[in-house]
């Protein structure tokens, strides 16, 4: 490979600090992301995929810290000063929500709050513009996410639209301002699986055409293995296992991405599996080795002492499991 | 054949809107439900389905048509219906957390069906909370403690308890695991199946999950628009789709295995959005997205047909 890497993280780690004491969410996650790839970030509620995003952009909730190295083209985003983590922002990173209805404010115009964000992103920039600048620009990015009448679009109030069109909106505003890095975080799960299946659409051809990466969070594992080149699976705020879509899909070796590949209903009709027993792990006081082992049926006592490292066993395929060679 | 637990003939419900318009939720459906059987009934948000159960369990009341249970005529409000009727069609709602109340404990909540349906148990059917519980697969103990304590899942397996409580005939169940995660929503499908064998009970799935249905359903219906497009028996329905919009929603489910995708529909491309059931287009409701659209579905309303031996489709295609 010879692409540039975009975005590397090493050993992050999140914690928030509640009443009832510190919880310690994301432990020592590290992925990295070259250009032009698009990334999938697969677990189950709770599993720190949303957290993850938020330590990438520094907006996280003013009770959590966060410890470790997110180099974004080798600057560390951690260590910026705040005009140079407004600047990168504002021109390199954009995120879009799981709720298109809650992400817009309902008291604008569409076009006033698309213009807003090419206005901040062209004044970081430091290009010269118009207002007319703006709103061409705007209209163009309305008509790349494939909106009918961007016109119209332009002068409506979120609340006359769609779900899906509000989603598009979304993916608009990080079009028009030349994003590098996307984090959509579960962009298509509130909407219907055709709507879903043409904002997934969109997506790919935005990848394809400007070259942005992406990196995707959602617990759909139907929807990664359409849309991702390589996927990390998390549980209980770490990567148990992180591979290139395909093989993953082929193979999987974590005990935890087996069993959550057993309960996804298939259209082939030969049932669905038990699911996992137990629960969640709970933050506040984690297993003190691998974090699923109270679920897992191959553990030992090695898996209780000892947290797993990532360890390759294909290529470019790493697990984190004491017994997956099993 | 035996007589259908329900059967809904032409059901209708419009709620008015603006200036003498109506909001056509149902417009016209017609189905029946066997005992013992699961109907899947499948369909975007907006196009009606979960408006179909509120009308049959008595939430609203049928603009038009019938709604038979063992071919009695039960169209009337829930208030109106006998405590017999109550007891024998029950419902299980989407969200656990705003279904169960917050102020009582768990055993309080299932008591409060046993009590009120006393008289139409039979023997061997779990008697007190705590054996509702372990019916569906959960501890005794947690009689004593309230929702809020309760995950997801459990709290949902709760709500089934309430349902089942009063030994119905007919469970409706509204996207019942859809805000769960994929291995809850494994645990209380399987709960789900248990109990339709030891009870016989009939469950009308209501989802947007057609990969669920392919698992859980005997029978599939798709509705769009208020109006059903496609009912079939499941293997069949997933090996034959016929209307174009079935076609649709089974080439967009993401899937995660090498055999499902071969088993998915040439990709018809998914297009445009459901309309307004304010303004349904004239014709079939369908063809705005529809890429075999014709003249005649411009004009036309297409008939539901059965094409083959109980596949019924409502398409200008197949004649």
């Amino acid at each position: 490979m010879n692409k540039e890497v975009l975005l590397e993280v090493k050993d992050l780690n999140v914690y928030y600090r509640v009443y009832e004491g510190l919880l310690h969410v994301l432990n020592d996650v590290s992925f990295s992301l070259v250009e032009g790839e698009r990334l999938g970030l697969v677990g189950e509620t709770g599993c720190g995929k949303t957290t993850t995003f938020r330590a990438l952009l520094r907006v996280l909730d003013s009770n959590a810290s966060s410890r470790g190295d997110i180099l974004y083209k080798g600057r560390n985003v951690n260590k910026m000063s705040q005009t140079e983590l407004l600047n990168t922002r504002r021109t390199e990173m954009s995120m879009i929500f799981q709720d298109p209805t809650s992400s817009l404010n309902p008291v604008f115009k569409v076009g006033e709050q698309i213009s807003s964000v090419i206005r901040a992103n062209l004044q970081a920039k430091g290009i010269n513009y118009s207002e007319n600048d703006i709103k061409n620009i705007a209209l163009k990015a309305l008509s790349d996410v494939l909106l009918p009448d961007p016109e119209r679009i332009f002068e409506s109030y979120p609340f006359q639209l769609s779900g899906g069109m509000r989603q598009r909106i979304c993916i608009a505003m990080s079009v028009a301002t030349e994003r590098k890095l996307l984090l959509a975080d579960e962009p298509g799960t509130s909407l219907d699986v055709t709507i879903q299946a043409q904002i997934l659409g969109l997506l790919n051809n935005l990848v394809k055409t400007t070259g942005m990466s992406v990196i995707l969070a959602t617990h759909s594992l139907g929807v990664v293995r359409e849309t991702t080149d390589r996927v990390c699976i998390m549980y209980g705020g770490e990567i148990v296992e992180i591979g290139p879509t395909r093989s993953l899909f082929a193979n999987p070796f974590h005990p935890y991405t087996r069993a959550l590949l057993a309960c996804v209903p298939k259209l082939t009709g030969e049932g669905i599996a038990e699911g996992i027993p137990g629960e969640m792990v709970s933050y506040l006081n984690p297993p003190k080795g691998c974090r699923f082992q109270p679920r897992c049926s191959f553990c030992n006592e090695d898996c209780n002492r000892t947290k797993p490292k990532l360890t390759l066993y294909e290529d470019d395929h790493y697990v984190a499991c004491h017994k997956a060679d099993l | 054949m035996d007589i259908p637990i329900l059967k809904l003939s032409m059901l209708k419900k419009y709620f008015p809107y603006k200036k003498g318009s109506f909001v056509k939720a149902v417009d016209g459906v017609s189905l029946e439900i066997f005992r013992g059987e699961t109907l899947g009934l499948v369909g975007e948000s907006g196009s009606g389905k979960s408006t179909v159960a509120y009308t049959v369990v008595g939430m609203y009341e049928p603009t038009n048509g019938q709604i038979l249970y063992n071919d009695q005529d039960i169209s009337s409000l829930y208030k109106f219906r006998s405590n017999e009727i109550k007891g024998k069609i029950r419902i299980v709602f989407q969200d656990p957390n705003s279904s169960l109340n917050p102020r009582r404990t768990i055993r309080q909540i299932l008591f409060t069906p046993l009590k009120l349906h006393k008289n139409d148990r039979y023997k061997g059917f779990p008697a007190s909370p705590e054996a509702l519980l372990e019916e569906v697969g959960l501890s005794s103990i947690y009689a004593y403690r309230f929702s809020r304590s309760l995950s997801g899942g459990e709290r949902q397996l709760v709500a089934i308890a309430h349902a089942i409580a009063t030994n119905p005939d007919l469970v409706l169940l509204d996207e019942p695991t859809s805000a769960l995660d994929v291995s809850i929503q494994a645990k209380v499908i399987n709960r789900l199946m248990d109990l339709q064998n030891r009870y016989k009970l009939s469950y009308l799935f209501i989802t947007h999950d057609l990969s669920l249905m392919r698992n859980v359903a005997h029978r599939v219906a798709i509705m769009y628009l208020g109006k059903i497009c496609e009912i079939a028996q499941t293997k069949e329905f997933f090996e034959k789709p016929l209307h174009p919009y079935t076609q649709m929603l089974l080439s967009s489910i993401p899937v995660v295995t090498d055999e499902e995708e071969q088993l998915k529909p040439k990709k018809i491309t998914s297009r445009g959005e459901i309309p307004s059931p304010v303004n349904i287009p004239p014709g079939c409701s369908f063809h705005l997205r529809c890429p075999f659209v014709t003249d005649q579905c411009k004009k036309l309303d297409p008939d539901m047909k059965e094409l083959e031996a109980r596949h019924y489709v409502r398409c200008h295609l197949y004649k």
